[in-house]
């Protein structure tokens, strides 16, 4: 297990990187610097619907918004699966079977490898993040274990965004133990409910919530299980 | 916990012996059995064997911190102390140095705050944390929480039931390597927190307090013969043939 340092400095690069600029487009140059590819997009799930948000390059945002139209490609199984979606080497037959059509096409762009994580907390979606290079092989393990520490971080970022896609310069740090919580994410699920809101709406919502009223996520998750503040549709 | 019992399995049926809980641990365990069934089960034997009022499986993550993936109950007071415990206390110290470590909110009030204070508001004093050991290195702690230290034939099964979920969590691969163990653990605590957000939403469903929800999961997950995992992520999904059977796990239970 890597030790704590690793992390600290991942979620230390990821708030430089987007502090008072936009967080998508940041989560991406972190992204490709840790996992040494030369290309990333990310997909945010908005309204229950994916759309490429931000891409390091023409080809990225190219190469993703094709995965979606199609339907196929490591994107779109990280974002059903929910797991990582690995495809190691794109002129493997294994490769072409899992996303015919697409796979074809990234071939034939250029394309090697292509790596695909999901960007979420427990049922709540949020997106996913995809990382492509020219040359075929997998991840070193560093890289592969880097990707599922900024896939949490960047999920929390993304969370701590404004309306604009804004980090507020000296905002929030991006903390994973709070939006971890056991208490947070019981009453995220009991939001989600009273609301009939997506998992993540339902987290966004209390978190505005603890925004607006100055106090912590965890005493609003506290007193939505007791029944004491219902949130409002 | 906070007047919600002791979250175990009710007291009608008498509690498995030591031998038979392990028995039926070490089949789960090794028997590919989900990490989180395995957790959540080992949690509810563990309160049924011990002295104690509360346990919880706590893995680290790559950032050092713990998280709770198995619990014996689903209180708030359960999961703020165990918030707690992330944050200070016997749990980190465990991780860190390998060694069991003991916390007594009467004596350690001033070493660990926020903990004590914790423990107070539940009316409970002393934590144990006993390593989860991956060869030497610490992975995890089990937490027991109760209103007394354990004595030593307490602490030696309670090790037992650490090395357990150790072992249900490495697994015994020949090629297991650090990324495998990382990959494992990022996966069982998004698992974890699916089913925290499934409590959450079969809690306001059928007007339940969260111990009530998460009982309401197992006895549904036992008879459908699903693991905790894929119950919580078919709710949180909202799909509806897996709510409708935890409505009929009404009546059973």
């Amino acid at each position: 297990v890597v030790g704590e340092g690793r992390w600290r400095r991942i979620a230390d690069l990821l708030q430089e990187a987007a502090a008072g600029s936009e967080v998508a487009p940041a989560v991406a140059e972190v992204v490709a610097q840790l996992l040494h590819v030369e290309h990333v997009s990310l997909v945010l799930v908005v309204g229950g619907l994916p759309v490429t948000t931000a891409g390091s390059s023409d080809l990225a945002v190219m190469l993703c918004e094709r995965q979606l139209a199609l339907g196929e490609g490591p994107a779109v199984e990280a974002l059903r699966t929910g797991e990582p979606a690995q495809f190691d080497d794109l002129t493997a037959p294994e490769s072409l079977e899992r996303a015919p059509v697409f796979i074809s096409e990234a071939r034939a762009a250029g394309v090697g490898a292509m790596f695909a994580f999901p960007l979420r907390i427990g049922g709540a979606h949020v997106g996913v993040l995809t990382g492509h290079r020219a040359g075929a092989g997998p991840l070193s393990h560093e890289q592969h274990s880097d990707a599922l520490i900024v896939s949490t971080l960047a999920s929390i970022a993304l969370l701590h965004a404004e309306p604009d896609g804004t980090l507020a310069p000296g905002g929030e740090r991006i903390d994973h133990a709070t939006v971890l919580d056991g208490v947070v994410q019981v009453a995220t699920g009991m939001v989600a409910e009273q609301l009939g809101v997506p998992m993540i709406e339902a987290l966004v919502r209390m978190r505005a919530h603890a925004f607006a009223a100055d106090g912590r996520l965890e005493e609003v998750a506290r007193r939505i299980i007791d029944r004491e503040l219902r949130l409002e549709r | 916990m906070s007047g919600s019992g002791n979250g175990g399995s009710g007291g009608a049926s008498a509690a498995l012996g030591v031998q038979e809980t392990f028995r039926e641990l070490v089949r789960m365990a090794t028997r590919d059995g989900d990490p989180v069934d395995v957790f959540m089960l080992l949690s509810e034997r563990a309160i049924d064997l011990l002295p104690v009022a509360a346990c919880a499986v706590m893995v680290s993550d790559a950032g050092g911190g713990l998280h709770a993936v198995g619990t014996s109950g689903s209180s708030t007071g359960l999961l703020e102390l165990l918030r707690a415990l992330d944050e200070e206390g016997p749990g980190r110290e465990c991780v860190a140095t390998g060694l069991s470590v003991v916390a007594d909110a009467r004596t350690d009030a001033e070493r660990w705050p926020r903990l004590a204070a914790q423990l107070a508001r539940e009316g409970l004093t002393v934590v144990h944390a006993f390593p989860l050991l991956s060869r030497s290195t610490g992975v995890g702690a089990l937490s027991l929480v109760g209103d007394g230290p354990l004595d030593a034939s307490a602490q030696n099964i309670a090790q037992a039931f650490a090395d357990l979920a150790a072992l249900a969590l490495l697994r015994s691969d020949a090629e297991e390597d650090a990324l495998a163990v990382a990959r494992r653990l990022h996966r069982t605590v998004q698992a974890r927190a699916t089913l925290s957000q499934a409590v959450g939403m079969i809690a306001e469903r059928f007007d339940l307090d969260p111990d009530g929800a998460l009982r309401r999961i197992r006895v549904t997950a036992a008879t459908q013969r699903l693991t905790l995992s894929d119950l919580a992520t078919a709710i949180v999904r909202r799909e509806l043939p897996s709510i409708g059977a935890l409505d009929l796990a009404a009546e059973e239970h």
